[in-house]
């Protein structure tokens, strides 16, 4: 009997309370080092995935540079000559500078007589893909869009939401930038991404400048 | 105080189970799906890496390419189809990444897909890209080549551009040679023997073999065949250089220059009023003396003082084999030529110029012999013509101005047959070979021209450009 009873007897309060206190401290910690560990790890993903984003951009601007201008057929023919696709007028300038007029080279627009390479821009019924395209950056939606001018409609997101900048450099043959279309061989992409994460030092958006240099194959320099 | 039936100890173990249980529940899910998401992420990266890795391959394989196909200039690559000296592989890298290549016509359905292009008519891509559809038929010199790169499960990747070839033809050209020795054959030249003159050039169709060093070629010694032995010359030596052609050379087509026929009956007939006659009896201004006749070897000769006419010039054609052995004019040059249908010996003193204006001194249909001392280069004439259908001696001290061109037929298919071989050699086949010895000397000044001669064209060369980049 007497056993029981004291089986029974339960904590002082003020047992209860050091209990409460130490456990309080204990989980509270594990639980602020779990909270670290796991804002650490989502923002190495969200850090990773906005680096991937980036570089499929890059890969994919990329081959359009590198297969703009092909022209097996030296099209025009005749300086002056103008192309109907996508509209009559068209000239053919292969790689377009700014092509949205905007002030900054955040956007370019590719020509290649490449898909399939028959002399017609476009084709016969303007609806050859990837043959006049335009990249630009739409700071609205924090991507980078495409439109195919040949096939028309809509400039289409082609990112995440993860784009903080887009930037073209056009460099001569010598490396050196120039402003003249002609005499672009090289150009260099650069791609600032943006994580969805908040940097708690800096309660800023952490941001990456990916770059990509790509000469212009399908020109015979 | 009221006693509790229950046993609380016993009802709570069980929850602790439970919870753990459910805590590894929550955990063996978690591991499952960070597992899966891992092997996601990997597979990914895996297939980026593949992707880089053909990608790679493909313009390495390319950029081999391009190297043999602009370093090429003798292959039709629109026939071959196939990259110059490594071919259209495949090719391994590693174990795992390997390219090919394929070269197409433009307009080739492979290229699109099996899908044809449009066309033919205006606007159409056909008509734009100068082609007909046919895949083996280029129309517009551009071709297309691909590198195709395969890697790990799968992975392709394919880079084309476009191949320019321009077929550079290598066409025939004439060029004028002006041989003193023409022989359609082989030729030696041996011991102090001299071709001399402006244009004291020998050619063969065939072989010259050269003997000693005491042989004398002013001008150029050439042979479509080989220069075999001591060959020298002032001029160019060569072999292999482009036959000259060798016209048939029959006595036939010169027989309008005769002024006497000596016929294989033995009757000397002189041309009256535009026929022959019988020219006893006419006297010696116009029947000739000195010719003796055998008809057992059907062979005119001539010994002592060579025959005259008693006119300034005369042209023997004779209907047999001739002998000159005499010692010619005691002053000057006797002026006869012989046209014989059979085979032609000169020895002796001779001395010679031709007996008519068209400067043919001797044709024969059979063999030509021309040795001792016999001189026929009066520098003050112009070139003779000796022509000969079979095979030709210059030996001894003999001088000749003027060309000699030799035909060099073989005497088992050119013997005289007054039905089928009319041309033939109404002689025998003293001479196999054709040989210029001893211390002969001809000497050409080149006034009978030179012979056209066609060099044919080689096989076309290939201009390679290649342009344009397209990833597919």
């Amino acid at each position: 009997m007497s056993m029981n009873l004291r089986n029974e007897r339960g904590f002082t309060l003020a047992e209860l309370m050091v209990a409460t206190l130490i456990t309080t401290a204990v989980l509270g910690g594990a639980v602020m080092l779990t909270s670290q560990v796991q804002n650490s790890f989502r923002r190495q993903i969200e850090d990773s995935a906005g680096e991937q984003e980036g570089r499929y951009a890059l890969d994919w601007v990329s081959r359009l540079i590198r297969a703009a201008g092909n022209n097996p057929f030296g099209l025009p023919v005749n300086v002056g000559d103008t192309a109907n696709c996508p509209a009559p007028g068209q000239t053919y300038d292969w790689v377009i500078i700014n092509p949205l007029g905007n002030m900054t080279n955040d956007n370019i627009r590719l020509q290649t007589d490449a898909n399939p390479p028959d002399g017609i821009l476009g084709g016969p019924a303007c609806d050859q893909a990837n043959e006049d395209v335009t990249v630009s950056y739409d700071p609205m939606t924090s991507s980078i869009t495409f439109l195919d001018n040949n096939l028309g409609g809509a400039a289409v997101v082609r990112t995440d939401a993860v784009i903080d900048g887009l930037l073209f450099v056009f460099k001569d043959s010598n490396r050196v930038p120039t402003a003249n279309p002609a005499n672009v061989v090289y150009v260099e992409t650069q791609v600032t991404v943006r994580t969805r994460t908040i940097n708690p030092i800096t309660m800023l958006p952490e941001t990456r400048l990916l770059t990509q240099e790509v000469r212009l194959r399908g020109r015979n320099f | 105080m009221t006693t509790h039936p229950m046993n609380p100890v016993r009802s709570e173990q069980g929850v602790a189970l439970i919870i753990v249980l459910l805590l590894l529940a929550v955990m063996a899910g978690l591991t499952t799906g960070l597992t899966l998401n891992g092997q996601t992420e990997i597979a990914m990266a895996h297939n980026e890496q593949y992707y880089a890795g053909a990608r790679a391959a493909a313009e390495a394989g390319m950029n081999r390419a391009t190297e043999q196909i602009l370093g090429n200039i003798t292959d039709n690559l629109m026939v071959t189809k196939a990259v110059p000296v490594i071919g259209n592989g495949p090719f391994n890298l590693t174990d795992e990444y390997s390219y090919t290549f394929e070269i197409l016509d433009d307009d080739d359905p492979v290229l699109y897909g099996g899908a044809a292009l449009t066309g033919p008519g205006p606007g159409t891509q056909l008509e734009a890209m100068a082609e007909d559809g046919d895949p083996n038929v280029d129309g517009n010199m551009r071709m297309v080549v691909r590198a195709t790169a395969t890697g790990p499960r799968g992975t392709m990747v394919t880079i084309a551009r476009i191949l320019e070839s321009v077929a550079i033809p290598d066409l025939p050209t004439t060029t004028t040679i002006n041989p003193a020795i023409l022989v359609n054959g082989d030729l030696s030249i041996a011991g102090n023997t001299k071709v001399i003159g402006t244009q004291g050039n020998v050619h063969a169709n065939e072989d010259v073999t050269g003997s000693g060093g005491s042989y004398e070629v002013a001008g150029n010694l050439t042979a479509s065949g080989d220069l075999i032995g001591d060959i020298h010359a002032t001029g160019l030596t060569a072999g292999g250089m482009p036959p000259i052609p060798v016209p048939e050379i029959k006595v036939a087509d010169y027989t309008g220059l005769a002024t006497h026929k000596l016929t294989s009956t033995g009757a000397i007939l002189v041309l009256s009023g535009g026929m022959w006659v019988p020219c006893f009896g006419k006297g010696a201004t116009e029947c000739p003396v000195g010719w003796s006749y055998s008809l057992a070897t059907n062979t005119w000769s001539a010994s002592g003082s060579m025959p005259t006419s008693g006119v300034n010039k005369s042209t023997y054609w004779v209907e047999g084999n001739v002998a000159l052995n005499g010692t010619g004019k005691t002053a000057g040059f006797t002026q006869m030529s012989v046209l014989a249908e059979g085979n032609l010996t000169v020895q002796g003193n001779g001395k010679f110029k031709p007996g008519n204006e068209s400067g043919i001194q001797f044709v024969t249909n059979g063999d030509f012999d021309l040795s001792g001392t016999v001189d026929a280069d009066d520098s003050l004439d112009m070139d003779g013509q000796i022509l000969v259908r079979e095979q030709m001696r210059i030996a001894g001290n003999s001088e000749f101005q003027g060309r000699v061109m030799v035909e060099d037929r073989d005497h088992a298919d050119n013997i005289y047959n007054a039905v089928t071989n009319p041309n033939g050699n109404r002689g025998g086949d003293p001479l196999e070979v054709n040989s210029l010895s001893g211390n002969m000397t001809v000497t050409y000044n080149g006034s009978l021209g030179g012979i056209t001669v066609e060099i044919p064209g080689g096989p076309d060369t290939y201009t390679n450009t290649i342009s344009g980049w397209i990833e597919q």
